[in-house]
């Protein structure tokens, strides 16, 4: 029997159904959804020193001021979306002796046409409207009096410290036959069912010299003739810390 | 001339004599290194002048700045230097006025000398409360600060928070005391007219 002389209805394979292509649904996982829902600046920060604080006279009442000093920020290097997965901005503050700096390090500042700088950092901005060209010099007057930022730095370190002192754990008593031990920190945990202590106990150890960011600190002042820059209140660490100053994320920009 | 580099980071391959190589006959061939020096110089930028002057330190060029423009004449400066011999001392009793021409009148209780943010403790005693009051000496608010009297007798003491509540040392109400004196002195003074 010929299968071809006879004529059958077509029947077609639900393999080879034809299917319309729809596109894969953006999930919130994606890299550029993530990034849509990053909180990202529009523009990048300052980088400075913190040198001190001062009294401040506003409307009659003393305010307790930072004194930063913005010494020769420069962009020493801009990042793309097409090259490095996002749009940021590196930023180099103060001044290195090139004997100190490493051969590597000498030819990305070279690149950039700028002198080694002591210190870098990197700012995200939202889109390539918010990246400006090697070498940029940005001063205090890139802030706008009136303003809030978010300044990130290292607090003072405390060295090796017991728990009340580094958590604040109320210790042991005075007497009710305690010894040797009123500023321990007592029991780490249960008995044999964990049989473990559990990962991020708060115990002694090392306190101190961590990233801390201070939200919404007001400008006071900015003096572009001495590279300064007054914040309200006071910044973690000690004076002469380096500082990551940006645009505040929870408050909006004064409009012009 | 063909040497075997040793050090690798100064190498160039050989690739053009190859080539070359190549259209010979095929007898023995070997990969050459040749080894050529290189130099990569590295172009250092020189800093741009800082600018803070030399020798000068942003704090304090922020800390004179402010000093000139809360005491633009220096007179407040002047008087709460150490150097000066007349500064004011516990015991003391002072006037503070301010810009609204309102004025306090007390007795210098402590003085912490603190830079920008010296302040002056005064204590009165109005209507039998005692009153302190804590200015800081630097606000721009703050017209005038002038010493009234200085005492005949001075306890051996820089603070006088001692004198607190206690009836033999505290202050009476400087305020009424001095109207009090003045008009004395008034009355004083027409009475000698009077007899002139």
């Amino acid at each position: 029997m010929r299968l071809s002389s006879i004529s059958l209805a077509q029947l077609t394979a639900n393999s080879v159904v034809r299917v319309v292509k729809s596109e894969a649904p953006l999930l919130f996982t994606s890299p550029s959804v993530a990034h849509e829902r990053r909180r990202l600046l529009n523009r990048p920060g300052l980088l400075g020193y913190k040198r001190g604080m001062v009294p401040y006279f506003k409307d009659g009442k003393v305010i307790a001021c930072t004194v930063v000093e913005v010494d020769r920020c420069q962009v020493t290097d801009v990042k793309t979306a097409e090259k490095h997965g996002y749009y940021a901005l590196q930023l180099g503050c103060g001044s290195k002796k090139p004997d100190n700096v490493t051969r590597q390090m000498l030819g990305h500042f070279a690149r950039a046409e700028v002198a080694p700088k002591k210190n870098i950092a990197e700012f995200h901005v939202r889109n390539e409207n918010g990246l400006l060209p090697l070498g940029t010099f940005l001063r205090p007057s890139h802030l706008k009096v009136g303003q809030f930022v978010d300044v990130q730095s290292k607090s003072r370190g405390k060295g090796f410290q017991g728990v009340m002192k580094r958590w604040g754990f109320a210790g042991q008593p005075a007497s009710h036959g305690v010894s040797v031990v009123h500023r321990s920190a007592g029991s780490i945990g249960q008995n044999t069912d964990p049989a473990r202590v559990f990962p991020g106990k708060k115990m002694a150890g090392r306190m101190g010299f961590e990233t801390r960011t201070i939200q919404n600190v007001e400008v006071i002042e900015v003096d572009d003739a001495n590279g300064l820059v007054l914040l309200k209140g006071s910044i973690a660490g000690a004076d002469g810390r380096f500082l990551k100053i940006s645009d505040a994320i929870k408050r909006p920009l004064p409009k012009d | 001339m063909l040497n075997i580099a040793r050090s690798s980071n100064k190498v160039a391959y050989l690739t053009a004599p190859l080539a070359v190589l190549n259209m010979m006959p095929l007898v023995h061939t070997r990969n050459y290194q040749l080894n050529m020096r290189t130099e990569n110089v590295v172009k250092v930028y020189k800093p741009p002048q800082r600018l803070v002057p030399p020798g000068k330190d942003v704090l304090k060029l922020t800390q004179e700045k402010l000093f000139e423009r809360y005491d633009p004449d220096g007179e407040k400066r002047k008087l709460f230097s150490r150097k000066n011999i007349m500064s004011p001392r516990a015991g003391d009793i002072m006037q503070v006025t301010k810009k609204d021409k309102s004025t306090f009148i007390g007795m210098l209780l402590a003085l912490n000398r603190n830079g920008l943010g010296t302040t002056i403790l005064l204590r009165t005693r109005i209507h039998g409360i005692g009153v302190e009051n804590r200015f800081q000496v630097y606000n721009p608010d703050i017209e005038k600060i002038e010493i009234l009297r200085v005492p005949t007798v001075r306890w051996p003491k820089e603070k006088y928070y001692f004198i607190r509540g206690l009836k033999k040392y505290d202050t009476g109400d400087l305020d009424a005391l001095l109207r009090k004196e003045r008009r004395k002195e008034a009355k004083r003074l027409e009475a000698e007219n009077e007899t002139k």
